[in-house]
């Protein structure tokens, strides 16, 4: 599809050491985080320097008509980076420069490539806080971030990374460079094209700079580490808390399995006999601090079943996170791979998630751990799966449909964080209308006329 | 034993468990320079995979990122599924260098440069004038593919020791009391810091060890088989296992050996077994040998009865300033990082300070400084970046392949830094007490 006059039109765009088409390094560029997806290759990498380069090679895709993905660090979980219909694959690696962290504005201006970790350690030096923090964050990129909208514990407090967006600089399907929103906290100057940006998955511009809002840092954080005899009591719990007006900065869930998946792995004292464990973290001036700290112990320890301990200093608060953050690593020795989905209910009726999801998972014979952010109903529902046993991954692929069915039903979606791109494609009709779609695809069509930014995802194939 | 695996076996014993989650971009030192997917983990793994599959080719490309791996095995150590990565890329090296026959360890090496670098009249002198230094260090050595593969011309290269450690006058046998400790000397203390060699023996023999320097030995093998070149490492191992374990003469076998050097140490241990696994009378001898090796800094700590750090950390006011760089084949191959510590902190009127990551990669890695003498380069500058950050009068390591990279990065910064073995600061010890006494 791309012929040679093609290649030689993007090598006089980037440098012909920034356009590559040679096998491994399509190949290369060709997966993301999700190894049960196949490798999709493209036909070319770019690597461009500046958004006047990314204009001219989105432009360029737009008269010739061949595809175009934007690449971060490719950690999605959901397939999107993944150039499935050939094309190009613009990688932002080369726009990795944080322009300005300005206190005075409680500001910070970086370029996409800029890896969410260096950006947090920038505004912690400058006294400063960026708080949306994947569990990636060591790895992902800031335009990954925007373009999924990736959220992690803190949401439940900060809120995902849409609420620190101000203003974009991106390059639209047609070519065009464009500013959207303002370096201001207010804005309604027409449509909240920001808004559609964040979280559209590469699929409406190509994002080339942020203006992002920070926060003053929180003098203090307090951990707690609280264990219930059932399920149900946790995920009441996290309910109660937040019913009693305290917020803390993250509520984690460990059900009974990821539990013992941790102790086996790397024991980090908790206890086995538990149903769930919250891992809670407060933060604020010291006093509040210590006030909500009090607060939530107090309520806890009332609850059913609870038990509930404070950290007393930075290595148990420390060893408490460590356990959350083993879940992973520990369900990994258990079975490399599951089909990991990021559920979101409304928090009254997360132990009927939860639990549903359990039975489901039993009926469906596949072993199964939820985890993750219940304190704003995000559970990562992760069905083990050996890839050699195909009778297997269908059993967990079912269970992933029951499950999105149910979490519908109860007021819920199939995504808080992780986005569609294409593993969920087939059921975002369970959640979204008809009308709903038909719209989305209108304002992808209105935007992309010719279809050119990360074509085939989000939308489902047969209705295109 | 442990075998090294075929590319095939790789994959399914490793490559399988990589889920493509990055997380070793993170840690990866050659990606960190780099900044390209094929630098890191996962892109290895993806393009072994697909060479594997017949996807892709194994072309220029597929050669130059497979090369560029330090084999430092962080990427192992904070995988959530414990991908040996190093294994794969060993794997895939072995099955590359067994597909150009003939001089297949120069034709991997040199394979990449390209002719019109290799032909021009200066480099030609450069080269020339090389040779002549070269003669004098033997053919099979691992130090001739560090200066005369790629690149080799822009080394600062170590003036070559007068006289060869080897050489001199050493006791050979055990005679004496104490524990039986065989020293494995290794091509840079032989040829190009005797004073590491000297120094080791010297503190062991302080601590109480009857040592002895077998006169057979030659290179560990460590250069050739990071190079894929698995025939003549193979070789030296074999003349490495007859002079440290003599068949037939067990009563006079050592009750520990162990090297100034942690890589050729971490060479006798892991990877002899392996490589000579497959002969059965070799095989038990091996064993032997590979459960006999201690490093350095451990063994000495054991002789003298240190089991924790010395005050050398709390020494206030105006201290000459020390600072320690891990070893990969010490800090995650033996998974010692305490005992140099239990050394250092014991040199009088020196205060430790620990570097940034004072377990990232030096940049060294077997044939990596050839393949991609840039990023080796690269990798080094961080480092001594953050050794001066410490404020550090003084760098000790223990693995004669970071001690040529620090040596040399440090002294295109700041001529004269004083780079050491931990074998060295242990001699400085016994000097001490000496002249106290
Ligand atoms: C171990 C692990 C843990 C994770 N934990 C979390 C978590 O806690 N919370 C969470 O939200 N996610 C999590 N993720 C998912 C992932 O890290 C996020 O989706 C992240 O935002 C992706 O960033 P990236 O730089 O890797 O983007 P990529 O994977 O490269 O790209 C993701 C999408 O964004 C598009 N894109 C990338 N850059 C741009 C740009 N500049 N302009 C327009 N579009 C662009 C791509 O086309 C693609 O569709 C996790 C992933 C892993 C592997
Ligand atoms: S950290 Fe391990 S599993 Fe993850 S991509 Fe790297 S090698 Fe693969
Ligand atoms: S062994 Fe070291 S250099 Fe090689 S991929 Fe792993 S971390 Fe990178
Ligand atoms: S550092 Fe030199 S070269 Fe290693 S011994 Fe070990 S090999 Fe022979």
């Amino acid at each position: 599809m791309l012929d040679g006059s093609i290649i030689r039109k993007l090598e006089s765009i980037v440098g012909r050491e920034h356009c590559q088409s040679a096998p491994e390094e399509l190949l290369l560029h060709a997966y993301d985080a999700v190894p049960s997806a196949p490798p999709a290759m493209p036909e070319a990498v770019v690597f461009p320097a500046d958004a006047a380069e990314v204009a001219a090679v989105v432009k360029l895709a737009n008269q010739m008509r061949f595809p175009v993905v934007p690449r971060g660090a490719g950690t999605n979980l959901t397939g999107g980076a993944r150039p499935i219909r050939g094309g190009v694959v613009l990688s932002l690696a080369r726009l990795d420069r944080i322009l300005a962290i300005d206190g005075k504005n409680l500001q910070a201006v970086v370029q996409p490539g800029v890896v969410t970790d260096a950006l947090q350690v920038a505004a912690d030096r400058a006294g400063l806080f960026y708080p949306p923090d994947p569990q990636s964050k060591e790895t992902c990129t800031i335009g990954g971030n925007l373009a999924e909208n990736a959220g992690g514990p803190r949401a439940v407090k900060y809120g995902v990374t849409r609420q620190y967006v101000l203003a974009l600089e991106a390059v639209l399907p047609t070519g065009e460079l464009t500013r959207l929103g303002a370096r201001t906290l207010k804005c309604v100057s027409g449509y909240d094209m920001v808004s559609l940006l964040v979280g559209s998955e590469g699929t409406l511009g190509v994002i080339t700079e942020a203006t992002l809002r920070l926060l003053p840092r929180p003098a203090a954080r307090g951990t707690l580490l609280a264990s219930f005899a059932r399920m149900e009591d946790a995920t009441d719990a996290v309910a109660a808390v937040l019913q009693a007006g305290i917020v803390p900065s993250a509520i984690e869930f460990l059900d009974r399995f990821a539990v013992a998946c941790v102790e086996d792995f790397e024991p980090a004292g908790l206890p086995r006999e538990a149903g769930a464990v919250l891992v809670i973290e407060v933060d604020g001036v010291p006093a509040e601090v210590d006030r909500q700290q009090a607060e939530i112990e107090a309520l806890l320890k009332k609850r059913p079943g609870a038990a509930c301990r404070s950290a007393a200093d930075e290595a148990q608060a420390e060893r408490m996170w460590k356990a959350r953050r083993a879940v992973g690593p520990s369900l990994a020795r258990l079975a490399p791979h599951k089909l990991n989905e990021d559920i979101v209910v409304p928090i009254a009726n997360l132990s009927r998630a939860v639990s549903d999801i359990h039975r489901i998972a039993a009926e469906q014979n596949v072993r199964c751990a939820c985890f993750g952010h219940a304190g704003d109903g995000n559970i990562h529902a992760n069905f083990l799966v050996r890839p050699e046993d195909p009778g297997e991954v269908r059993r967990a692929e079912e269970a992933v449909r029951r499950t999105f069915q149910r979490v519908v039903e109860l007021g819920g979606t199939l995504s808080g964080e992780h986005g569609i791109g294409t593993t969920k494609q087939p059921f975002l009709g369970l959640e979204l209308g008809a009308e709903v779609m038909h719209a989305m695809r209108a304002v992808k069509c209105a935007l992309d006329p010719n279809d050119i930014l990360n074509p085939g995802k989000i939308f489902p194939a047969e209705t295109a | 034993m442990r075998r090294p695996l075929t590319l095939p076996e790789a994959a399914k014993k490793e490559m399988a468990r990589c889920v493509r989650c990055g997380a070793c971009m993170k840690v990866c030192p050659v990606f960190e320079v780099m900044r390209r997917e094929g630098g890191v983990a996962r892109g290895k793994i993806a393009l072994a995979d697909a060479v594997l599959r017949g996807d892709i080719p194994d072309g220029r490309l597929y050669r130059y990122f497979l090369s560029a791996c330090l084999l430092c095995g962080r990427c192992a150590s904070s995988c959530p599924n414990q991908v040996d990565t190093p294994l794969i890329v060993q794997a895939a090296r072995v099955e590359l260098a067994a597909k150009r026959r003939g001089g297949a360890l120069k034709r991997f090496l040199l394979g990449r440069v390209p002719s019109s670098l290799r032909l021009t009249g200066l480099l030609k002198t450069a080269r020339a004038l090389r040779w002549l230094w070269a003669r004098r260090i033997p053919r099979e050595s691992g130090l001739r593919i560090r200066f005369f593969g790629p690149r080799g011309e822009r080394r600062i290269i170590p003036t070559v020791a007068t006289s060869f450690f080897l050489e001199r006058e050493l006791p050979r046998d055990f005679a004496g009391p104490g524990m039986r400790v065989a020293l494995f000397v290794g091509c840079v203390s032989n040829y190009l810091r005797p004073q590491a060699a000297a120094s080791a023996l010297q503190s062991l023999q302080a601590a109480g060890a009857c040592v002895a320097v077998p006169a057979a030995q030659a290179c560990c093998g460590l250069p050739a088989f990071g190079a894929g070149d698995e025939r003549s490492a193979r070789k030296l191992l074999r003349r490495n296992l007859d002079a440290l374990l003599p068949p037939g003469a067990e009563r006079s076998w050592p009750e520990a050996i162990t090297s100034p050097c942690a890589s050729c140490a971490y060479m006798l241990k892991q990877h002899l077994p392996e490589l000579l696994g497959d002969d059965p009378e070799g095989m038990a001898r091996a064993a032997e040998l590979s459960r006999r090796v201690v490093p350095f800094s451990r063994l000495l700590s054991t002789l003298s009865g240190w089991s924790a750090e010395g005050p050398g950390r709390e020494v206030s006011g105006p201290a000459r300033v020390v600072t320690y760089h891990d070893p990969c084949h010490l800090s995650r191959g033996f998974g010692e990082k305490d005992a140099p510590r239990f050394v250092l902190t014991r040199l009088p009127g020196m205060r430790l300070v620990e570097m940034e990551h004072p377990c990232h990669c030096c940049g060294h890695g077997g044939s990596f400084n050839l393949t991609h003498y840039d990023l080796s380069r690269a990798i080094a500058r961080t480092k001594v970046e953050r050794v001066l950050a410490t404020g550090a009068d003084l760098l000790v390591t223990e693995c004669s392949g970071c001690w040529l990279q620090l040596n040399e990065a440090m002294q295109e910064t700041r001529p004269g830094f004083e780079v050491i073995t931990t074998a060295e600061a242990a001699a400085r010890l016994v000097d001490l007490s000496k002249e106290k006494k």
